[in-house]
């Protein structure tokens, strides 16, 4: 069973709803994570409370495989590697992320995604 | 107004104990910008669980990412499949588990308390402390049959049982590690040159923590009080004994401090573990496949670790997202590196305890 | 700092703290798997649980039901997942003693290559050879 609050917003309204209710001294912010579904990718937005019991809240996002999504590193200044991470591995054009952190410049592009499959023996 | 030049702490270096590249702009010795690079041990392991292994092969699988922090991987997927599937564990295997994790810590961080002394200069310590680890590895290697990767912790369980031969070998060794651990606390407070030494140095004031979100030994040392094993409540942390350990200088006196500290703490949850053991089975089978999504998040030696698991009914996972607290301290260590002088490089960073296996993995 | 100068006159003139090489290592250490034919009713579940695929079956040539048992010590996890998902106990079973190390005239990688190909190839040609036993006693019957 899911055991996290979750809730679906669009790319635009992204930036409004992250000023709306981050605080420095109250929310925690944990990661970005990206899936391959097949048809589109999904992203999400992890945030907890700093010393309180409560379940972890999450932003959703679907995108399609070549949409540009905004940065939030001037909301949030410790958020550049996740989204570096999230166009060297996914493919995931983001505004200011260069690459070439995780992946070397001669390895294949983009290879947790689904069409991309290791070569067998 | 001097020249500016170019060095760069390269990925091989005397004082790191694992490849990560920093390029430094310094004029006069302080240094004015940092360039970070890091992936040189990026081994594909998020692939690999998607697309070849079965979901019961993947915690032997995960526990391989790092070796220092190992059941902590394979705890936290463990966890998260059992919350994703609704299995119950039995008390007496959670008992247990706290027992491993717990000398797990305190084996990890005392090779990060002797690796500071060696960059500091005093080999005599660094060689002190190492000894007083290999207390904990034979306790170890008693427990669970291995000194460093434990397969000992399963889906619906563990592996192997508390006998009282066992027990009996165990209890004097503990014994022995607190006496040497408050010889080496009090080493800690009273030393001249080490005081001289980190003292004021590479201070993170609570404001930057929290702009920066800093986990694990390094936002206790400056105050700010997180700990997963508070805020995520699965394990019963505190009916045997755990109080939080806070420091407020945030220099690096107090990041190792904090970690001969938390030693102390942990060694006494243990032996309240181990006396108060329940009665009952070690582990549950499990049938079935998963269905869904769950998130754990674990307090690892080095911060915290999150998990996140996604199945759709096959036997192969969809997705498996791991975060380890290396890669949260980062953007931290690249802001605290601005107009610090360059002779206390090696210092600041081992003073952060990275693990590179975790962060490419 | 005085504490420390007495702890290293101290460690001079004791014996060192490593221990010496061939000590037995401790009871319930996880050592090498050990295979007892008698009892094996060839269920196939050690090879389908084990992580790295360190047990291979090859089939024989005329379609009987006995397989053969390969094992690589080189791959081994030692986690004894193998031990727990057999049916029969007695089968397997997990000794207390390490594995012998590889030496360079054995060469380990280049044989298990070959078992592996054989263990794809030899099946083929047994699931072929039970299709004609089951096609001959079909036509006996009638």
């Amino acid at each position: 069973m899911k055991n996290f609050q979750e809730e679906k917003i669009t790319p635009d309204q992204l930036r409004e709803k992250i000023k709306s209710f981050y605080k420095e001294d109250e929310w925690h912010f944990i990661t970005i994570n990206g899936t391959d579904t097949g048809k589109s990718i999904e992203v999400k937005y992890f945030f907890a409370k700093y010393g309180k019991k409560e379940p972890v809240y999450a932003l959703s996002l679907e995108i399609d495989y070549d949409q540009t999504l905004p940065s939030i590193t001037d909301l949030i200044p410790s958020a550049w590697i996740a989204e570096e991470e999230l166009y060297d591995l996914l493919g995931v054009k983001v505004e200011k992320a260069k690459g070439g952190i995780f992946l070397e410049p001669d390895s294949p592009k983009a290879p947790l995604r689904k069409s991309f499959q290791p070569k067998q023996k | 107004m001097g020249k500016k030049f170019v060095v760069p702490f390269g990925s091989q270096h005397v004082a790191l104990p694992e490849p990560i590249r920093f390029v430094f702009t310094t004029e006069n010795e302080i240094i004015r910008n940092v360039a970070v690079d890091f992936g040189y041990v990026h081994r594909g392991i998020e692939k690999a669980c998607m697309s070849k292994f079965k979901y019961t092969q993947v915690p032997y699988v995960v526990a391989r990412v790092c070796g220092l922090c190992s059941i902590s991987h394979a705890s936290g997927y463990c966890l998260a499949i059992e919350t994703l599937m609704d299995i119950e564990v039995p008390k007496r295997a959670v008992y247990l588990r706290i027992i491993a994790h717990e000398l797990d810590r305190i084996h990890s961080h005392l090779f990060a308390v002797s690796h500071l002394c060696e960059v500091a200069g005093y080999e005599n310590l660094f060689m002190r402390v190492m000894r007083d680890r290999e207390l904990v590895m034979e306790c170890l290697e008693i427990f669970t049959g291995n000194r460093v990767q434990y397969d000992f912790v399963t889906i619906g369980g563990v592996n192997r049982d508390l006998t009282k031969e066992v027990y009996e070998e165990l209890k004097p060794r503990l014994e022995e590690l607190e006496k040497r651990l408050l010889q080496l606390k009090e080493i800690f407070e009273k030393d001249y040159t080490l005081q001289m030494r980190w003292k004021g140095a590479g201070v993170i004031t609570k404001e930057m923590a929290q702009k920066y979100n800093a986990v694990g030994p390094i936002a206790r040392a400056s105050g700010l009080a997180t700990d997963c094993r508070v805020e995520f409540g699965y394990f019963p942390y505190e009916e045997l004994g755990y109080r939080m350990v806070l420091y407020h200088e945030g220099d690096i006196w107090a990041r190792n401090m904090v970690r001969v500290d938390e030693s102390l703490v942990s060694i006494e949850v243990v032996k309240n573990a181990m006396d108060n053991l329940p009665k009952g089975e070690i582990n549950v089978r499990v049938r079935g496949n998963p269905n869904g999504e769950a998130l754990v998040r674990w307090e690892a030696p080095r911060g915290e670790l999150l998990y996140y698991v996604k199945g759709n009914g096959k036997p192969v996972l969809e997705r498996l997202r791991i975060k380890t607290p290396t890669f949260s301290v980062i953007p931290v260590m690249k802001e605290l590196y601005y107009n610090q002088p360059y002779a206390l490089v090696p210092d600041i960073t081992i003073s952060f305890d990275p693990c590179l296996s975790c962060t490419a993995r | 700092m005085l504490k420390m100068f007495f702890y290293s006159l101290k460690n001079l003139f004791s014996p060192p703290a490593t221990l010496e090489k061939g000590t037995p290592p401790p009871k319930n250490y996880r050592g090498t798997i050990l295979y007892f034919e008698e009892t094996c009713i060839y269920c196939k579940k050690c090879e389908m649980v084990c992580p790295p695929g360190a047990i291979i079956f090859t089939y024989p040539e005329d379609g009987s039901k006995k397989l053969k048992f390969h094992y690589n010590p080189y791959l081994c996890i030692y986690c004894g997942e193998c031990v727990r998902a057999c049916p029969k106990p007695g089968t397997l079973v997990q000794a207390e003693t390490p594995s012998p190390p590889a030496t360079a005239d054995q060469k380990p990688n280049d044989q298990w290559f070959e078992i592996e190909k054989l263990a794809v190839e030899s099946k083929k040609k047994w699931q072929e050879a039970r299709k004609r036993m089951r096609e001959q006693k079909n036509k006996n019957q009638q």
